[in-house]
């Protein structure tokens, strides 16, 4: 045992001489400045903390790799090793203490509340109470606003919807940290940061506990970075070096440095993108779309097949497994009917490690979703059996076919012709569910769409071929489907 | 060769039962069960042909026996030749060839060779029910038991199946046959079963059910006299 687990550690290690892998995580939907896709080439990433990894990599000469992952499973992912330490804007909670390790701050920054642009309503954090705001789902931001007795809290996944909200009307104010304020507030006349800041929050790189060497190492280089004034040079070039940052690192010098990145960030915004601009965006982001539907139609595929398998399994337990069988059958469909699909993928992914089962993200989607759906398929074929006159079932009895025969040649093929348009449009919807696997670290069309739309501002076009992918990839079925028809 | 059956009884803890049946039939014989609805003619013939639980001091029915139903006989995903020669091959163990043989004998033998690739709903109900008594009769029966074979049909069908039995008679089979069809009793049938409250009131000869008619209560006549 003890010769396994060295070896193990041997092996996780990697070879001696070769670098090893810093496997970091972050979500880059809506995720400038801290991790985002460039808006001119979207297959380069971008971003104050992209940056940061890169150098304390460089430090640790380690290489770094990236696990996309959507922010509010970035803490729970630690618990699994798809990724050593996450880096996204996670600010230092007690809260999050009891579960994880944090590294010293890397940033401090402000919160800052933004209104509309004229609206004088609003001084203070206070003032809100009885008012909607806008903030990051699982944000600090989100529990300083929960901490306030009266206000109606919208909490949003990304930072341009949230906006978009307020500039409509659907909220009276949003909630941000400095660096959202920075790039997406004070960028847009339409916007103003009330002067009062609404409390503070330092950042720091999340790990599991378990990590505590490569903890000291971080933590070795975030120093490293900071004296030798790396880190400073990094936040003044994105624009956003600020008092607070200066406090942690106490380092009061004046800036020296253009903010450049910033700079980049607001021409991309201005550029007023012709026709000819936009579709060569597209054509760049093509072949991330390309690989997420990929991901999107293996993950289907396997989970169809699994589901197809399952309920067969399940409705032949059903009706002819005995009372025993069949009560526990029907027991676990309503467990599975009765709870979201969101639910499960999220157990299997984040609860079973902690019974020492780590399933990868493909098996979990997978098996999440195929679980679910055989629940359905079994449904299905059940209403199809039940609708072969009993006269077919009771011929082939004295025709002398067994139990089995009868359900394989006589009942089955003709419950199947009943069944194949409900199946068709039970696998279409497993194809949509699963961009809810985006949760899992899997990145499937609709998580694509969603980060090109918000690095480019273009709900819409992006909106247009995503649309037409997913019509794609169920178009095959929906032919199959109708070829089968007509042959049953 | 011959059915025997000695005080059948059948309870399936409803209100309705079958109480102490006991008749014989020959080889080569049509037996009709007569009564009116809810008289337990179907469940007699259930139990006999196996698809209901029952009791009985002895109960010799020769094998193979063959059913045909009222409808839906054919499977319905199969055109008719596969309907005759899936059993032959998937529980007799015949093989293709074979099977293929026998199937275009029978199909002659009810005048269908020509429909063998039909569908069972691109065939007539007559069709149906002579293709369903084809496949019966690929399996070689001794006994054939029949319920309501014509009843979905008009009177001039049920002829081509009152035909077809007739001629089976010749080889011997012994055909058992619920129905309500007033023909039968005069054109084919040998034997008569009577049945009420699920007891066989009278068994005998065709020729003489009418004698014993008016031994039987009114109401009962009212409901029989169409068989005169």
């Amino acid at each position: 045992m003890l010769m396994i687990t060295t070896l193990l550690g041997i092996y996780a290690s990697g070879a001696a001489g070769e670098p090893q892998v810093l496997r970091w995580a972050a979500d880059t939907e809506s995720g400038a400045p801290y991790v985002f896709f460039e808006a001119n080439d979207p297959s380069k990433m971008s971003g104050f903390e992209f940056e940061l990894i890169q150098q304390i990599a460089t430090h640790l000469k380690m290489t770094p790799k990236f696990v996309q992952n959507s922010w509010d499973g970035l803490i729970p992912g630690l618990e699994r090793s798809e990724y050593d330490l996450a880096i996204n804007g996670i600010e230092i909670t007690d809260e999050r203490r009891r579960i994880v390790s944090f590294s010293s701050p890397y940033y401090a920054t402000q919160l800052q509340i933004i209104v509309r642009a004229g609206d004088t309503r609003f001084k203070s954090i206070s003032d809100l109470n009885g008012f909607k705001v806008g903030t990051l789902a699982g944000a600090l931001t989100e529990k300083i606003l929960r901490d306030e007795p009266n206000i109606e809290i919208l909490p949003y996944e990304s930072e341009v919807s949230a906006h978009q909200d307020l500039l409509l009307k659907r909220s009276d104010a949003v909630f941000f940290d400095g660096p959202i304020a920075k790039y997406y507030s004070s960028v847009d006349t339409r916007f103003s940061i009330l002067p009062a800041a609404g409390g503070s929050a330092t950042y720091g790189m999340a790990l599991s506990k378990k990590k505590t060497d490569l903890l000291i190492k971080v933590n070795q280089a975030i120093q490293h970075l900071t004296d030798s004034g790396a880190l400073k040079e990094l936040y003044e070039r994105w624009g956003l070096w600020n008092e607070p940052t200066a406090q942690i690192f106490n380092d009061s010098s004046p800036t020296r440095i253009r903010p450049t990145k910033f700079e980049e960030y607001l021409a991309s915004l201005n550029l007023n993108r012709g026709f000819a601009e936009r579709l060569k965006i597209y054509r760049l982001s093509l072949p991330i779309l390309l690989v997420a539907a990929m991901t999107t139609i293996k993950v289907s595929i396997v989970s169809m097949i699994l589901a197809m398998a399952g309920g067969l399994l399940l409705v032949t337990a059903r009706l002819w497994g005995g009372p025993f069988m069949s009560g526990i059958v029907v027991c676990f469909i309503e467990f599975i009917r009765g709870t979201p699909l969101l639910l499960q993928v999220f157990f299997m992914f984040y609860a079973l490690p902690s019974f020492g089962i780590e399933l990868s993200p493909f098996i979990a989607a997978v098996l999440g979703l195929g679980i679910n759906y055989s629940v359905q398929e079994s449904e299905i074929y059940r209403s199809g059996l039940s609708s072969v006159h009993q006269n077919q079932i009771e011929a082939g009895q004295i025709l002398g076919f067994t139990r089995w025969q009868n359900f394989w040649f006589i009942q089955a093929p003709q419950a199947f012709r009943i069944a194949l348009p409900p199946m068709t449009t039970d696998f279409i919807a497993l194809i949509k569910d699963s961009s809810l696997v985006s949760v899992i670290t899997m990145v499937e069309l609709t998580k694509a769409y969603s980060t090109l739309a918000s690095t480019y501002y273009d709900y819409f076009g992006f909106a247009v071929i995503a649309a037409i992918l997913y019509i794609l990839i169920g178009m095959p079925l929906v032919l199959v489907s109708k070829k089968l028809e007509k042959r049953f | 060769m011959k059915i025997d059956i000695r005080n059948l009884s059948s309870d399936l803890g409803s209100n309705f039962s079958l109480k102490d049946i006991s008749f014989e039939v020959g080889a080569g014989q049509i037996v009709t069960l007569l009564g009116r609805s809810g008289s337990g003619k179907t469940s007699l013939l259930r139990c006999l042909a196996g698809l209901r639980p029952f009791s009985a001091a002895a109960c010799n029915i020769p094998k193979p026996f063959g059913m045909v139903f009222q409808s839906s006989n054919l499977f319905n995903h199969l055109t008719l030749s596969q309907n005759i020669k899936i059993a032959l091959v998937k529980t007799q163990g015949k093989s293709k060839k074979e099977a293929e043989n026998i199937c275009d004998q029978v199909l002659t033998q009810v005048q269908l060779t020509h429909r063998g690739d039909a569908l069972p709903h691109q065939l007539s109900g007559g069709e149906q029910q002579r293709g369903a008594i084809a496949r019966t009769l690929a399996l070689s029966p001794k006994v054939i038991f029949y319920d309501e074979p014509t009843s979905a049909l008009d009177p001039e069908l049920s002829l081509e199946i009152y035909d077809l039995m007739n001629a089976l008679k010749s080889e011997g089979i012994i055909q058992v046959v619920v129905s309500h069809d007033t023909q039968i009793v005069k054109k084919i049938a040998d034997n008569v079963g009577y049945m009420k409250n699920g007891e066989l009131r009278w068994f005998g000869k065709a020729q003489d059910f009418r004698l014993e008619f008016p031994k039987l209560e009114q109401e009962e006549q009212k409901y029989l006299q169409l068989y005169q």
